[in-house]
């Protein structure tokens, strides 16, 4: 079929074997991406028990029918796993650049692998031909290193590999792709390094064959040009200006006017005085051009170029790096915090996870939780970029202090007793990404129920918090949806459920969310919303053949969603982990605004329970958030629906999972429960 | 004289769009491997040249081939290569100074830039504007004004 290769990559590291699978039953009901990711994954393993880093853990790599083709920002590719680093164990993480285009260029639209190999390997993926081949040269090397000598090695190849963190099992380690992207969150490179896999090479030359080519080019091209269409609305075209200029660092300044970029490890929000370097960190002399990934207009990435002998090349900061490693930690010098996400790409690191540990532990050490010693005789104060620039390789290769901190903050938090758990702003064991959400219900309610946990693009409800209330009244048909403050339960429930769908789509295609409206696109008049689903349903229609409705459309993305639940509740998650983390619901946060602004209000834990429910029940699922088999049926997944009946939800499981402190005992009473 | 492709590779952000609109003009399939483009690209100093067929006045390409495959567009002035007469020699591969002739990887045909016969799909999708179809008299001036930017920027006209 066009547009959708059909094919299926299995490797089994363990057997060391390479198979083809047939995809074609997918395509209608998961299109690819995310949602077909999903189902690979969870016939793919015993989602319910599987541990992150047993060798059965399968990862899965999927590219949409659009990825690698000519449309606008198609150029992302999913993952999904188990993931080491959330309590959930839902793992997923998307990447752009050029390694998904080439794999659908090599004629595949996911690769499954599972198993571990004896000896560390990376994969050759060449057309047809896929080999396992010997890793031993670049084991312990830096990603760039590894990299640039698996690009000597395989000229004009793309590639995915981890750096010494994955390879040490660091649960926020990253899997690096070329100069500006990774695969950041969720622990991916922990898990790669588990089954003693170094990398991915992918070279292809079959590229996608497209169904009408004269049309869809046509359409591409009109989407592209309203994309760059400076008239095209005030929200747009500010977005857009911001992005192709600056990057999502640009972002700072009119998120703080929001009062949704951090501070102070989460204690105080809205635009920091001193943060001058950091906002314009793009536009330092270490900025060599806007990088783009496949087939994208608006070159959202900072390329910066060593002028330093000691600097590694490397892709600059987004806006989720700047804010937890300068923000969050009082670092306002630009040099110092380019040059943590440099050290953090090449230790394969997530700077995200890695700001968090360090302002989470500056707190502590504020508090008097910990001392010096903790941390190997670094004084973590505010604003120490020097210890942290020391303590970056410690973590990634577990030295001394850094074997602790290669937990996560979530998990050293718990270990330091509730005082110091109370400081860390996570949902489900992740850090959140730089978005303060206690500024904004619906916001705040689709981080903390994100499977992943503190998901920025799992359904932040974008007319909310960019604020376009007559596009947010045409979605939930209530006033109410677009004002960040108000607790209307309806109105907020519908207005998540369908970014939660809706935001499953850009992945599952193989597209950037940034065309699909995360930062404004059709935001700017109701009516451009459908346009935008003619550009959707048109490029599905003209790249593969196939037609689809908008209501098939947001179906996939309520399958993929109700499977990502429906794993997550299968691991023990219940109502309590919906619930926003202790500082959202205790603390308010402080403005810190020229105008004084009044601080934002903690969240109200009463209030936000009622938007729960209904949010609960429009999903179809019971008090306690378990989906019902009747909706899971509706939708085609019975053997999901079937899971949940005979393994259990492991709430059972998950009390005393809280009791016992650790996730894997949760899933070891399970098994008990089960021979019971 | 005809008009001709220019590229600025300072405009370059390396999406590869050039690539992906010339393969699925050219052949249906977006497929860079296909492309009859090339960006070829530095990883370490940030930089995507083009290695692009230039339209040769005396064109390796033309005066090397045995079979008098590649002719000359009357319209355009591209050398074009009729895959007729096109024996797959690959001498005009050799020949050419850039490197821009290759080797289409799914029908293991020659290939070769013919402009589009006129719109060329590269330089009307570039969304930077880092190629363009310009008369030769424009190539000059949109080539000097750059080096004259270039040089005012580095100080090297006074005054600033």
């Amino acid at each position: 079929m066009h547009g959708f290769s059909g094919k299926l990559l299995r490797v089994d590291l363990t057997k060391g074997s390479c198979t083809a699978d047939d995809l074609g039953s997918y395509f209608k009901n998961y299109l690819g991406g995310r949602a077909l990711n999903h189902m690979l994954l969870f016939r793919s393993a015993d989602v319910a028990t599987v541990a992150p880093f047993e060798p059965a853990n399968p990862l899965v790599l999927g590219a949409g029918p659009l990825c690698g083709t000519i449309w606008p920002c198609s150029a992302r590719l999913q993952a999904t796993f188990i993931s080491p680093l959330a309590y959930s164990g839902w793992g997923d993480s998307n990447v752009g650049g050029g390694v998904g285009p080439e794999l659908r260029h090599a004629g595949w639209d996911a690769v499954v692998i599972t198993g571990r190999a004896a000896q560390p390997v990376y994969i050759h993926i060449e057309d047809d031909r896929v080999e396992l081949k010997p890793a031993r040269d670049i084991w312990g090397k830096g990603a760039n290193e590894s990299i640039g000598r698996l690009l000597t090695r395989h000229s004009g190849a793309q590639v995915l590999v981890i750096g010494p963190a994955g390879e040490k099992l660091v649960r926020f380690a990253s899997v690096r792709t070329s100069r500006s992207s990774s695969l950041g969150r969720c622990g991916g490179g922990a898990v790669m390094g588990s089954k003693n896999l170094k990398g991915l090479v992918i070279q292809g030359s079959r590229g996608v064959a497209v169904h009408d080519p004269k049309n869809f080019l046509a359409l591409s091209l009109q989407c592209r040009n309203d994309l760059m269409d400076p008239r095209f609305g005030p929200l747009h075209s500010r977005s857009y200006q911001i992005m192709s200029h600056s990057g999502t660092p640009g972002f700072i300044r009119w998120f703080g006017r929001m009062g949704m970029t951090p501070m102070k490890n989460w204690t105080r929000c809205g635009i920091w005085t001193e943060d001058r370097d950091l906002t314009e960190i793009t536009g330092s002399a270490a900025r060599e051009r806007q990088d783009a990934c496949s087939a994208c207009p608006v070159h959202c990435l900072g390329a910066y170029r060593p002028r330093d002998p000691s600097d590694s090349c490397s892709g600059g900061p987004g806006y989720d790096a700047v804010v937890s490693l300068g923000h969050n930690c009082l670092e306002h010098r630009g040099k110092v915090v380019v040059a943590l996400n440099a050290l953090c790409n090449d230790l394969g690191l997530d700077p995200v996870e890695a700001g968090n540990i360090f302002s989470n532990l500056m707190e502590w050490h504020e508090k008097g939780i910990v001392d010096e010693s903790f941390t190997d005789g670094v004084r973590m104060q505010w604003g120490n970029g020097e210890g942290m620039m020391e303590l970056l390789p410690k973590i990634a290769m577990r030295k001394g202090c850094g074997e602790r901190l290669a937990e996560g903050s979530y998990r050293v938090g718990k270990g330091l007793g509730t005082e110091a758990l109370n400081c860390v702003y996570h949902q489900k064991g992740m850090c959140s990404s730089g978005i303060e959400t206690r500024p904004a219900v619906g916001a705040m309610l689709s981080m903390a129920l994100s499977p992943r946990g503190a998901h920025p693009l799992s359904g932040l409800p974008t007319a909310e918090w960019m604020g376009s209330p007559a596009v947010a009244r045409k979605i939930t048909g209530f006033r109410e949806a677009a004002d960040p403050l108000s607790y209307h339960a309806e109105a907020k429930a519908r207005l998540v459920e369908f970014y939660e769908n809706f935001f499953e789509l850009p992945d599952a295609l193989g597209i950037c969310k940034y065309s699909f409206g995360h930062y404004g696109y059709w935001h700017d008049r109701p009516q451009d919303m459908e346009r935008m689903w003619q550009y959707v349903t048109g490029a599905l229609r003209y790249a593969t053949g196939m037609r689809f409705t908008r209501d098939e459309l947001l179906a996939i993305g309520e399958r993929a969603y109700q499977i990502e639940r429906a794993v997550i509740v299968l691991r023990g998650i219940t109502r309590e982990d919906d619930l926003p983390n202790w500082k959202c619901l205790n603390q308010g946060c402080v403005r810190e605004d020229a105008v004084a602004s009044p601080p934002v209000p903690p969240v109200n834990r009463e209030k936000y329970e009622k938007v729960l429910d209904r949010y609960y029940r429009l999903r179809g699922w019971n008090k306690e958030g378990v989906p019902a088999s009747k909706r899971l049926q509706e939708l085609g997944l019975r053997e999901v629906a079937d899971a949940l009946k005979t393994k259990g939800t492991g709430v059972r499981a998950g009390k005393k999972r809280a009791a016992a402190g650790t996730r894997r005992s949760g899933a070891r009473t399970i098994k008990r429960a089960k021979k019971r | 004289m005809k008009k001709m492709l220019l590229f600025h590779p300072e405009k370059c952000t390396g999406c590869n769009t050039c690539e992906l609109a010339c393969s699925l003009v050219q052949t249906g399939v977006c497929n860079p491997r296909s492309s009859r483009r090339r960006n070829v690209h530095f990883e370490e100093t940030v930089l995507d040249v083009p290695m692009q067929c230039q339209q040769c006045e005396d064109a390796a390409c033309m005066n090397t081939c045995p079979a008098q495959a590649i002719v000359i567009d009357e319209s355009t002035g591209a050398r074009i290569l009729n895959e007729k007469k096109c024996i797959g020699c690959r001498m005009c591969m050799i020949a050419c100074p850039f490197g821009a002739i290759s080797m289409d990887p799914l029908t293991k045909k020659v290939v070769k830039c013919d402009l589009c016969s006129g719109d060329p799909a590269c330089a009307q999708w570039c969304p930077t504007g880092a190629i363009e179809y310009v008369t030769p008299r424009s190539y000059d001036l949109i080539r000097q004004r750059a080096r004259l930017d270039a040089m005012e920027k580095k100080g090297i006209l006074g005054g600033r």
